[in-house]
């Protein structure tokens, strides 16, 4: 196609190449120490900002032009983030530049108690640990490559050189197996991103092959956060009685998780009475979007992975839609004891492998049918006639026998009954006073006549129920 | 002087009885049948009776009626058969007819006697002859001719044994397929058992507002249908049965009374010794023994043509004739010239007929080896079949079963998915006991070889049971 005038669409190069020429003479030279270091290093060049003259210089103010700075220290630059059942990525500084290692490689995982599977992560995790860094930061990472096959990363959501965007094929040669890659760029923005295989997305994503990472700001125009949380939505399909995800699946997943777990496999968020507790959730999964809907609360959606949404813009929500490939940040103040739940509002992603070829079984009157049919086949009962509810307890006790490694519908024990839900479920706890940081302080202790019960009699009477 | 002319004919004739007498064989209604017996009990190890009475079908005996009380097995059933059979003991009769015809070759033409007299026209006194002639050469042929009939009878019994045989392979066969039958119908009842449950499932679920219309018809569909699959194997059953009846003899309420001891057939036994197979089958063929019996039999005809074509027949004799009061003795001799016919037709046509039984005894070995391969390939394939349904296949359905159980209590797949697999695991129990089946009658196949005889050539018939009911009996559309 022809162009036809001089209002091309603006690539980032020309961005890149724009923020430097208006940076101050410190980017300059900090580029070409970092250019020269490299160089000595007999690596590639990485391809730096020249100074070329941008034409549309209003949209710029987008780019952060900040320099490389010195790195961020957690505690003294950042509150450091917590990812439930997860760590962050161990990092190390040489010569000012935080300096990483991914490997990506196979991982026997398990996603709830009951249920392991062989999946594809980083560093023996599924999915890989979180990357967190300051903004400002150089960072260099080096990815080998442990997988039966090629892989690539790329950084979701980071503003970066072109041919560190880590898309195999189009920016980069694949990582063969056994191959180490080095990817090397400053951080020029700060929100909730990701990393994920960029090299048969489709098989290599389904398996796990992602992770987070999270940027903080290196001064923060809000107040930090007490308590940072960041979590990964993602979704698989693990057939019953399988262990190992089918990445083929495009429509019937049946494993929902919060940073690889399943309730009752996730890990809960702990907090303080008082807290101000930032929740990051970014969402890879391979078809579905997610309105994760926090109890107990109304929060502040701080953050897109554009970036900060002004305080006068931000929304108050209960509920937040973390479409694929996006993420958002919710902000609030923990004022209110006790154990919240936190889900997807989708109600089948609160589920733990259901199957969907499961006939409608509600209503029907099996009658004398059971008996019948327990003289060809002595272990059969006619189930569903009544929903979902016990099916879980049944297969948790025993009673009913499940295929070994599955967790078909299976919730989780609650303090009063069992928790019919499983899947995109966790809980936020919150207490007066936490014995330990990060760790479960246990059911909450509701104080006398804050807990729903059954009506007495004299409940009734007075307000003229009739039941 | 006729007188002296007796004296010489009486002589004749008492020489020639002489020596018949010698040779003659005396009639006897039951020759031959204690080596059929022997014959039989060699081979099968079981006792045969030949039972003369009237035909009309006699009253079982109380020996019998005990043994089909307590439930049939495959021995007792050949026992019966071999006891009761009505075609048997209408095969026992072809020995006296034989033996008949033994008898019949053994003994001399009779003398001929003519008399004759003479009326002169022209006046005078009536001339009278009186003759008395015997084929005397006859002496000579009979003893050939008996040689020829004894091989023809040894042929008979030979036959006759190999017959015999025959029946207890059918019985064997049609015990086998009853058995066979009477499982099939346990299973079918499995199978509409199965879908009577699938179609009651949908038809609550049907009530409860949760599947189509649709959905339950296709059930009943199937639900009829196995119930279709039940008549058939009743009247597979009832055809088997009935088949066993005839075999047994059985009839009246013997006929509608017994059972068989148990509706499982054994499982294949240990392979036989494959080495020897063919070389037994041929060392105690009764097909092979008779056809050699023929040749003896066309080869004594050989012999005896080529004679008989150069002398005929001899008649001596002696005759008297009076002329006018005198009576003129003399001896006779008529003998033929064998100018144009001196045999060489009928001399020609038995060194065919002989060459004939010989080509068709080395045919029949050619046979009897083919047979016994193929036989014993059948059996050893069919054995093989049984074991990898008993050993493999009826192990996977059950494990089929066991996770679809598993998957349903995970609420993966559905109940009817559940039923399904089992009447699938049924499925292959219907075609583990035609392996078995199939197995069996190569085993009688080889087991009537061994014993002398050849199995018949007809493919088994395959009962309706095992036959698909056809699900769409319309024409294709076009
Ligand atoms: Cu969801």
């Amino acid at each position: 196609m022809k162009k036809t005038n001089d209002t091309t669409p603006i690539d980032r190069r020309t961005f890149l190449a724009g923020a430097a020429a208006l940076g101050s003479s410190a980017v300059l030279l900090r580029s070409a120490q970092a250019a020269d270091q490299v160089h000595r290093h007999g690596l590639e060049r990485p391809h730096e900002p020249t100074t070329t003259t941008l034409k549309n210089a209003p949209l710029l103010e987008r780019i952060d032009p900040k320099p490389t700075l010195p790195p961020g220290e957690p505690g003294k630059d950042y509150t450091p983030v917590i990812t439930p059942n997860s760590i962050s990525l161990p990092w190390k500084i040489v010569n000012g530049v935080k300096v990483y290692h991914l490997i990506a490689q196979e991982v026997e995982h398990e996603f709830a108690p009951g249920l392991k599977a062989s999946c594809w992560g980083y560093n023996g995790r599924v999915h890989g640990p979180t990357i967190e860094a300051v903004e400002g930061d150089r960072v260099r990472i080096y990815v080998t490559n442990k997988l039966p096959s090629g892989t690539s990363v790329h950084w979701h959501g980071l503003l970066l050189p072109n041919g560190m965007d880590g898309v195999a094929g189009l920016t980069q040669r694949v990582i063969q197996p056994g191959e180490t890659f080095r990817y090397e760029f400053t951080l020029r923005q700060h929100g909730t991103y990701m990393y994920h295989s960029h090299h048969d997305e489709m098989t290599q994503m389904a398996l796990g092959a992602i992770g987070l990472f999270i940027v903080h700001p290196r001064r923060p125009r809000e107040e930090r956060p007490d308590r940072d949380f960041a979590f990964m939505l993602s979704e698989w399909r693990i057939d019953v009685g399988t262990s190992r995800p089918n990445p083929n699946e495009m429509t019937n997943f049946n494993i929902f998780t919060f940073n690889a777990k399943a309730f009752p496999g996730t890990e809960p968020m702990a907090a303080q009475l008082g807290d101000r507790v930032r929740i990051r959730i970014a969402n890879v999964a391979a078809m579905s979007h997610h309105p994760i809907h926090l109890h107990g609360y109304r929060f502040r959606v701080t953050e897109t992975d554009g970036g900060q949404i002004p305080q006068s813009a931000q929304q108050m929500e209960t509920s937040v839609l973390v479409a694929i490939g996006q993420s958002r940040t919710i902000e609030f103040v923990a004022e209110e004891p006790g154990d919240w739940a936190m889900h997807c509002h989708m109600t089948h992603h609160v589920m733990n492998q259901m199957g969907d070829q499961f006939p409608n079984m509600i209503g029907v009157q099996s009658g004398d049918l059971d008996a019948r049919v327990q003289s060809l086949l002595p272990g059969y009962m006619t189930m569903g006639s009544e929903g979902m509810a016990e099916h879980g307890l049944h297969i948790e006790s025993g009673h009913t026998q499940a295929p070994p490694n599955s967790i078909p519908m299976r919730g989780g024990p609650g303090p009063f009954d069992y928790i019919t839900m499983g899947g995109l479920l966790t809980l936020l706890k919150v207490r007066e006073h936490l014995a330990h940081e990060n760790l479960d302080p246990g059911w909450y202790r509701h104080p006398k006549g804050t807990v729903a019960s059954r009506a007495s009699r004299e409940d009734l009477r007075r307000d003229g129920i009739h039941v | 002087m006729l007188l002296s002319l007796f004296p010489f004919l009486f002589f004749i004739v008492l020489a020639a009885a002489g020596l018949n007498g010698c040779t003659a064989i005396a009639v006897d209604p039951h020759a031959g049948f204690p080596q059929v017996s022997q014959l039989v009990n060699e081979r099968v190890g079981q006792e045969i009776a030949w039972v003369p009475g009237p035909e009309e079908a006699a009253p079982v005996p109380t020996t019998i009626s005990a043994r089909l009380k307590k439930g049939l097995n495959e021995t007792d059933s050949v026992q019966i058969a071999l006891l009761q059979n009505r075609n048997l003991q209408a095969l026992y009769t072809r020995l006296s007819i034989a033996q008949a015809d033994l008898v019949q070759a053994s003994l001399l033409h009779n003398p001929v006697v003519d008399l004759s007299s003479g009326f002169p026209v022209a006046g005078g006194v009536v001339d009278l002859g009186f003759g008395m002639a015997m084929d005397f050469i006859d002496l000579l042929y009979t003893p050939l001719r008996k040689r020829v009939a004894t091989a023809q009878f040894e042929e008979t019994k030979l036959r006759i044994a190999a017959e015999v045989l025959e029946v207890v392979w059918q019985t064997q066969t049609a015990f086998y397929r009853h058995q066979a039958n009477e499982q099939m119908l346990e299973l079918r009842h499995q199978v509409a058992a199965t879908t009577a449950a699938s179609s009651e499932l949908v038809r609550v679920m049907r009530e409860a507002g949760n599947v189509r219309e649709l959905d339950l018809a296709s059930e009943l569909a199937l639900a009829g249908e196995a119930k279709l699959d039940v008549r058939l194997a009743e009247i597979a059953v009832r055809e088997s049965r009935e088949r066993l009846n005839i075999l047994m003899g059985l009839w009246g309420e013997d006929a509608q009374r017994w059972t068989v001891a148990s509706v499982h057939l054994p499982e294949p036994r240990e392979p036989l010794d494959a080495e020897r197979f063919e070389s037994r089958a041929i060392e105690r063929s009764l097909d092979l023994a008779a056809a050699e019996q023929l040749i003896v039999a066309a080869a004594e005809n050989v012999g005896l043509d080529r004679i008989s074509g150069l002398f005929p027949e001899v008649i001596v004799g002696g005759k008297g004739e009076r002329d006018g009061s005198e009576w003129e003795p003399g001896p006779t001799f008529t003998l033929p010239i064998p100018l144009f016919d001196h045999g060489q037709a009928r001399v020609a046509r038995a060194q065919a007929e002989l060459r004939q039984a010989r080509e068709l005894r080395s045919a029949l070995v050619v046979h009897i080896h083919a047979v016994a391969r193929s036989t014993r390939d059948r059996l050893s394939g069919h054995r093989d079949r049984a074991f990898h349904y008993r050993d493999t296949l009826l192990p996977v359905r059950e494990r089929i079963l066991h996770e679809t159980q598993l998957q349903y209590n995970a609420m993966q797949v559905g109940p009817l998915e559940l039923l399904r697999a089992k009447e699938q695991q049924i499925e292959a129990g219907v075609r583990y006991i035609e392996a078995l089946q199939d197995y069996w009658f190569a085993h009688a196949d080889l087991a009537l070889l061994l014993a002398g005889h050849l199995p018949p050539t007809e493919p088994t018939p395959t009962g309706p049971a095992l036959e698909q009911a056809p699900r769409f009996p319309f024409p294709t559309l076009r």
